[in-house]
């Protein structure tokens, strides 16, 4: 491994961590709170940062190893940074609690420890859901996009790239990677303002309003309130959150390409059809199951829709307790839960594009069963997929499959709570959502559970997030050979 | 910039590189998306798998904002085809690479009717760089400027050469020849030398002089080499053809052995003059029968570089002056540097690069001193460029000595309406002239960037 430069690409990102860190700290000014859970990791990630990178190392080859496990050290030092200030707050009980917390956050998660979350200070809050915001579309990304030419040139630094966005397969919107990632930030920064004047036209505050388009732009979920959304008691602001819920979700690839000009090809997109279709599907579905539990149609609508959207972009908001649903109802957003969102958005998941390879795969292999001697291949948007991204996907299904169900049983085994917990509580965790059923639902939180069991959680989460191998590569011995 | 590459092989790869690496936006297009693939990982461009004559593939690569479209696939007729689509959808300069000699008869037509801004036969080039290494066959290498009125020739210093020792400044004292030495390579290193700096044994040096001037200084150093009267080249390549036609013209006796026999055959019929002989080349008995050792050069130009290199180190061992390589893979240079000591290496596909990017740097200026001539030397850690100075050129008028120039850049030749001046300190440049500058720094574009920037 080219340690130097991972090292150097490492500095980077804390550096950027320690800048973001300062818009909490004027938060924290302005509303007069202790500015010591910022100061003092600020100083430590500028520091260290710095000090990193000083003197850019000489050979900047990341090789498709390093570049994998150089994205999956990044997290893991991210959350551990950004964990600080909820350990010198005292926000949490245990480091373990803030580590949960502040995994949770970047990767987008939403999952939460904290029991009452509206005595928190205002810092620490904002804190809370900028991790969600910048996690979503990737600190590296971040990092990609202000990084010196100099470093990107000799770089190989797609491999990062294709580490940190998520989907099957990652392709570059423009020639230079750093135009590619600064396009990406510009859209993520735009739709997040749209969102914010919304909001505030719903009559949010402009801190609420910004917190939350925060957890939505992210696909994260943390709120400021006990009872997420649903405080707000607004039909405009759940309507105006869920819609951009199901935006956040889509391949941000199809944004750019509308945004030069190349509509039709953006919404020929079988991915985005696919999204779509299963999303109507669903509401459809549960708005009709759910209709003895509320008032009329539109009220019924209108908790499906937005359930709907939180589960499948993976954010995680919720309006009510859909612990409390018919059974159908439950089981139809535990699937959504493993669909997640578009691949190159923000959200977590298995993604549609890999379950609609799946899926074709699968059937390719029936056909070939039926008749051994067809030449088919599976074709996305008109155009075959070639095996490597076939076999990638598969893998990536087995892998994920085995996480999944070890750490069910971990779960389990560790806190002897209901299967349903279980369940969901690591399926919430390893798609990036939040909430799950049972102990875990909507209106409670990830508090009760053990230590080791966060430990596992956290692990899931990040996982998830990464889409395993960059979290997996740390732990093989061949990625620390020289 | 934007720049578009149709065809990632050997040049299309290379080209790739260089250009992203001088900070144009780059896209790649070919077939075969592994190979795309590849691409993208190890430079910073985007990738589309496709046939890059086909007019959605092309929007797809958003031709009609590009500015350079260079098409080196394989194929010639794909690369015109898709020239002549990239030049009507609106990309403002196409360059293709044609091989095919009957093709190549009309470069002016589709110049002029299809749009094609520059047509490359990269086999012709390859040919006149042999014919100029085999005129002078004291130097390993050798490039000309200005009309071929100067020539920057590269030569090895052995352990006997009376350069061995001989300060820079006192260079035309001690051989009262007009030469510079403007690029020394020691080992790995590359440097621009200034007047203290002594040549040693073992290294690199290229100097620039007057073509007139050139075998006086040869002669002066004591590396004057007999000139060369016979040619054995090994393969029958185009490039060989060209070759031969050039070296009979100059009153060469030429040999080629090919082992294809029709190949050899059409050769015969092309070439009035020369000996082809139908048989293998890399074996000993051949060559031996051929009369190997009674040659004054031999040029390897078979299609495998490890035959060319074995043919060329024998054909040393068996006394043959002057061997020319022809080498596709440049690592299997820097991989036995002592066995391919004093053959002339050259690699087909940097010469095809170098052309097109100093094509795609005159556009860049298209207002300023224009690049006439770019070659890479030194395994491409420095190069020498020719510049056409324009009225705004900031060193018009002003001495050398007196111009604040980058650190690793040197003003190594100026040719003056037919006059070559090598210069010294008290050397102006005037509007005009033909400027050659090496540099080992960052690219330059123009005259301009050669001056420190205050």
């Amino acid at each position: 491994m080219n340690y130097r430069m991972v090292l150097y690409i490492i500095g980077q990102m804390m550096k950027v961590e320690g800048l973001l860190m300062f818009m909490p700290l004027i938060i924290a000014i302005m509303y007069n709170e202790s500015v010591l859970p910022f100061v003092i990791p600020i100083a430590l990630l500028l520091g260290v940062g710095l000090s990193l990178t000083v003197r850019p190392p000489k050979n900047k080859v990341l090789r498709s190893k390093d570049g994998f496990a150089c994205v999956g050290l990044c997290w893991v030092v991210l959350a551990l940074f950004g964990a600080l200030p909820f350990v010198i707050s005292g926000s949490t009980a245990t480091f373990t609690d803030a580590l949960f917390e502040s995994v949770s956050g970047f990767t987008t998660t939403g999952a939460s420890v904290i029991a009452d979350v509206e005595v928190l200070d205002k810092g620490i809050l904002f804190w809370r859901s900028l991790t969600h915001w910048v996690g979503g579309m990737g600190v590296l990304v971040f990092v990609l996009a202000v990084l010196p030419r100099s470093d990107a040139k000799s770089g190989r630094l797609m491999h990062l790239m294709r580490a940190e966005v998520p989907g099957p397969t990652v392709g570059k919107i423009a020639p230079k990677i750093s135009r590619t990632a600064r396009v990406m930030y510009a859209i993520y920064v735009v739709l997040t303002i749209i969102e914010v004047v919304f909001l505030l036209f719903g009559g949010m505050s402009f801190f609420d309003a910004l917190i939350h388009s925060f957890g939505t732009a992210g696909t994260g979920g943390f709120s400021i309130k006990n009872a997420s959304i649903g405080a707000y008691n607004s039909a405009y602001i759940e309507y105006v959150i869920g819609a951009f819920m199901l935006l956040f979700g889509i391949n941000f690839n199809l944004f750019y390409l509308i945004l030069i000009g190349h509509f039709l090809r953006a919404i020929k997109s079988e991915e985005l059809w696919s999204y779509f279709i299963i999303i109507t599907v669903a509401v459809t579905t549960i708005t009709f199951n759910i209709m003895p539990l509320y008032q009329g149609g539109e009220e019924s609508f209108r908790m499906a829709f937005f359930q709907v959207a939180s589960i499948i972009s993976t954010t995680g908001y919720s309006t009510t307790d859909f612990g409390s649903w018919p059974m159908l109802s439950q089981a139809i957003l535990v699937i959504l839960m493993f669909f997640g969102g578009c691949a190159g958005s923000t959200a977590g998941g298995m993604k549609i594009g890999r379950v609609i390879l799946l899926v074709k795969n699968a059937a390719r292999e029936i056909r070939y069963i039926l008749h051994p001697r067809t030449v088919v291949s599976v074709k996305i948007d008109g155009k075959a997929v070639d095996n490597e991204t076939i076999r990638g996907s598969t893998s990536y299904l087995i892998v994920y499959l085995c996480i999944f169900v070890l750490s069910i049983i971990g779960i389990i085994a560790l806190n002897g709570c209901d299967l349903v917990t279980g369940f969901t509580s690591v399926a919430s965790c390893l798609n990036n959502i939040g909430p799950g059923l049972a102990e875990v639902g909507p209106m409670s939180n990830f508090g009760n559970l053990s230590g080791l069991s966060k430990w596992i959680l956290s692990f899931n989460m990040l996982a998830g997030r990464l889409e395993l191998f960059p979290i997996l590569m740390l732990f093989s011995r061949s990625t620390w050979k020289k | 910039m934007n720049v578009i590459v149709v065809g990632g092989g050997k040049v299309g790869v290379m080209l790739t590189g260089l250009l992203s690496d001088e900070g144009h936006s780059v896209t790649v297009i070919d077939t075969a998306a592994r190979l795309v693939e590849k691409i993208v990982n190890d430079y910073d461009v985007m990738g589309i798998g496709g046939n890059g004559a086909t007019a959605s593939v092309l929007n797809e690569a958003g031709v009609s904002q590009c500015d350079v479209f260079i098409a080196v696939t394989g194929s010639d007729e794909l690369n015109i085809m898709s020239c002549i689509f990239a030049s009507k959808i609106g990309a403002k300069h196409t360059i293709a690479r044609v091989r095919n000699t009957e093709y190549s008869m009309q470069i002016p037509f589709m110049r002029d009717s299809l749009g094609l801004g520059l047509v490359i036969n990269p086999d012709f080039e390859a040919a006149d760089e042999i014919a100029r290494i085999i005129d002078f066959p004291a130097a390993t290498k050798i490039e000309t400027f200005s009309k071929g009125r100067i020539e920057l020739a590269e030569i090895a210093v052995s352990k006997e050469s009376s350069l061995c020792g001989v300060k820079l400044s006192d260079l035309r004292k001690t051989f009262n020849t007009a030469m510079l030495v403007c690029a020394v390579q020691r080992g790995d290193e590359v440097i621009i030398p200034s007047g203290n700096f002594v040549i040693e044994a073992g290294d690199k040096i290229h100097f620039t002089a007057s073509k007139l001037d050139l075998p006086k200084v040869f002669k002066t150093l004591g590396m004057s080499k007999k000139k060369i009267r016979s040619v054995l080249i090994i393969g029958g390549s185009r490039t060989s053809y060209y070759l031969a036609q050039h070296l009979l013209k100059a009153g060469m006796r030429v040999k080629i052995i090919e082992s294809n026999e029709e190949r050899a055959r059409k050769l015969e019929e092309g070439l009035k003059g020369a000996t082809i002989i139908y048989g293998d080349g890399t074996d000993s008995e051949t060559l031996i029968e051929e009369g190997l050792d009674g040659y004054d050069a031999t040029v390897a130009l078979t299609e495998i570089d490890e035959e060319n290199i074995i043919f060329s180190v024998f054909a040393a061992q068996n006394g043959v002056a002057k061997t020319v390589c022809k080498v596709n893979r440049e690592v299997f240079v820097s991989m036995m540097p002592s066995v391919l000591e004093g053959c002339s290496i050259v690699t087909p596909k940097s010469i095809t690069a170098n052309i097109i990017l100093r094509f795609v740097r005159s556009i860049n200026n298209a207002d300023g001193s224009n690049i006439q001539k770019l070659y890479r030397i030194i395994e491409g850690k420095a190069e020498a460029l020719e510049f056409h100075a324009a009225e705004n050129c900031k060193l018009i008028g002003v001495c050398l000595k007196d111009c604040n120039l980058k650190p690793n850049i040197i003003v190594a030749c100026i040719s003056r309406k037919g006059e070559v001046i090598i210069p010294d300190g008290s050397t102006a440049i005037k509007e005009g002239d033909s400027v050659i500058v090496i540099t080992a720094a960052q690219p330059i574009t123009d005259l301009n960037d050669i001056l420190e920037e205050d």
